[in-house]
């Protein structure tokens, strides 16, 4: 104990126990502005720069680089701040520095700071408040996956290795996530998209190894996703692109996600995983388009006997593609007989 | 000290809730609990290890009752006066005008200001390097001593006594056991990772714990 500590007997948590912080908050601002120690300006300076300037933003741009980028991964992962600078990001080298974990398919690093709230807020801006709290610095280190699977919906399976890095001192941690699958043709830029804030401290995993959520087990690597052949078409028939498309619109870009609707890409993500691991040799899009469907149905966009009974009559030819062509003569008219009086004979398409 | 923020291993805490908040101050108050933050830092005030001790500080209950901005004002507060920059009574009476609705902020500009205290909260992190050689390489066997000062540390109580593998030998870093009361002095830091089950035995559902400590928590492994 110093010799600050026994000479007042001003008691800060007993004024805590009666005034509340906002009160107390104030009383410090105002007194300090009038001992000159701090300004109007200089408040309003300090709060913009940590509710707009930083951010996991940067964060999610050194990810995608080291995707994309083999030589910059290493360097990351030899010297996380040197190679984060490299990006113009400012780490302010006399207050931190930053090291890059990364996960692969048999390991899932976590960064927790057990003792306050350390973090790598240069990269990923101030943490959020649960990274705070005791609930998760107290898990954190003896139960991630109970912590992981009850909290933030992520089982790991049992052959991942859970490193977990506690974070004492100026030295702080990220997590460099696996590039997920699905987004092999993606350039570095709108791969950012793809990076998660929770993913780089570790209650996210982009990559395979954690069950999804019917219950498969998705160990698939992006490896296999590689071997497919850059000289064919992307898409081989017009069902393979409105499966993409479908997909895509659910969750990041459509009508559904304007009116608020949508859903996270993982939630997709994790289906098409799970598909690839139940039926490895089935064609990709095929693999797809079940994921696409048990998303819709578990998702609750759909209704299981609407589907079934859809896809009867598409089967059947009482309905077909011409509907989907916009000014399509032959195009179905909703609420007309589904039997066979649309003025023409269609045959079977 | 072995204070209840030393939560690691801890149970009984329950769910951690996962709200996510748009805004990084949930309320205003809270980002001028960091603006006095930055004051102190960069004024010379306190310095980060103080200023995390004096959270350390508060009584159990307090600390768990309180949000984590409010241990934030409560801890600066505490320091403020401690360090003779703000009279108590002052700040107690302002405390209770503000919580009567009778004052306000005033409105003061000083454009150079901000760029003073950055530079003073650099300062504050400066340390004295160590004159010894680390005593520990990657791949040495260390055992965390039991360290029970009264203090600061930064020694979490769940490695005291366990064995690990220095996994990296990090340099000199400021020693916060000392800097947090006014010796600015460092020490080697290392990375020492430990077996899940050495920490918590077979309950631990983690496989390793890296830590990073430095050299006055370790001993070599006898």
């Amino acid at each position: 104990m110093d010799d600050h500590e026994e000479a007042t007997e001003f008691d800060a948590d007993a004024l805590r126990r009666e005034y509340d912080p906002e009160a107390r908050a104030r009383a410090l601002q105002s007194l300090l502005v009038e001992k000159e120690l701090l300004s109007t300006d200089t408040v309003d300076r300090i709060v913009s720069t940590y509710e707009e300037e930083i951010g996991p933003l940067n964060g999610a741009r050194v990810v995608a680089r080291a995707w994309t980028d083999d030589a910059f991964r290493d360097r990351l992962l030899e010297d996380g701040t040197e190679a984060i600078e490299s990006m113009d990001i400012d780490v302010d080298t006399e207050t931190m520095d930053v090291e890059v974990k990364a996960n692969d398919p048999t390991t899932h690093n976590l960064v927790v700071c057990t003792l306050c709230s350390c973090y790598p807020w240069a990269v990923l801006g101030l943490p959020p408040t649960w990274y705070k709290t005791p609930e998760y610095r107290s898990r954190a280190v003896r139960d991630p996956r109970g912590l992981l699977r009850e909290d933030f919906d992520l089982d790991l399976d049992d052959d991942v290795e859970v490193q977990v890095w506690d974070s004492t001192s100026e030295l702080r941690y990220m997590v460099l996530p696996e590039r997920p699958p699905g987004t092999e043709g993606l350039d570095e830029s709108a791969l950012v998209e793809h990076v998660t804030r929770n993913a780089m401290i570790g209650v996210d995993r982009l990559g395979g190894g954690y069950a999804a959520s019917d219950g498969g087990t998705a160990t698939t690597s992006p490896d296999q996703l590689a071997d497919l052949d850059p000289d064919r078409p992307t898409f081989e028939a017009p069902w393979q692109a409105r499966s993409f498309a479908l997909a895509v619109a659910l969750t990041e870009a459509g009508p559904a996600v304007e009116a608020g609707d949508g859903r996270p890409w993982k939630t997709f993500q994790r289906r098409l995983v799970a598909e690839i691991d139940r039926d490895e040799s089935a064609p990709y899009y095929e693999q797809w388009l079940a994921a696409l469907e048990r998303f819709v149905l578990e998702e609750g966009l759909l209704e299981e006997i609407a589907v079934t009974d859809r896809t009867d009559e598409f089967a059947a030819g009482d309905r077909t593609a011409h509907e989907f062509v916009d000014g399509d003569p032959h195009g179905h008219v909703e609420g007309s007989d589904h039997g066979h009086d649309h003025g023409h004979d269609h045959g079977h398409h | 000290m072995d204070g209840i923020h030393d939560v690691g291993g801890m149970d009984g805490f329950g769910p951690v809730d996962t709200t996510e908040h748009p805004d990084t101050f949930h309320e205003p108050w809270e980002g001028v609990a960091y603006a006095t933050f930055v004051a102190g830092l960069g004024s010379g005030t306190f310095g980060i290890d103080a200023f995390r001790h004096s959270i350390e500080r508060m009584p159990p209950r307090d600390y768990l009752d309180a949000s984590y901005y409010d241990r934030w004002v409560t801890a600066i507060t505490r320091l403020f006066v401690e360090r003779g920059v703000l009279d108590p009574d002052a700040v107690e009476e302002r405390v209770r005008a503000f919580a009567d609705g009778e004052a306000s902020a005033p409105d003061r500009s000083d454009p150079e200001l901000l760029g003073e205290l950055s530079a003073g909260v650099n300062e504050a992190y400066d340390s004295d390097a160590s004159d010894s050689e680390p005593a520990f390489d990657v791949g040495d066997r260390v055992v965390v001593r039991n360290h029970t000062l009264s203090g600061h540390t930064r020694c979490p109580s769940y490695v005291r006594r366990a064995t690990g593998t220095v996994a990296a030998v990090r340099g000199d870093h400021t020693y916060p056991d000392a800097a947090a009361h006014g010796d600015e002095r460092s020490e080697p830091l290392y990375n020492v990772r430990f077996d899940a089950d050495e920490l918590w035995g077979e309950r631990a559902t983690s496989d390793t714990v890296s830590v990073d400590l430095w050299e006055p928590y370790l001993r070599p492994e006898r």
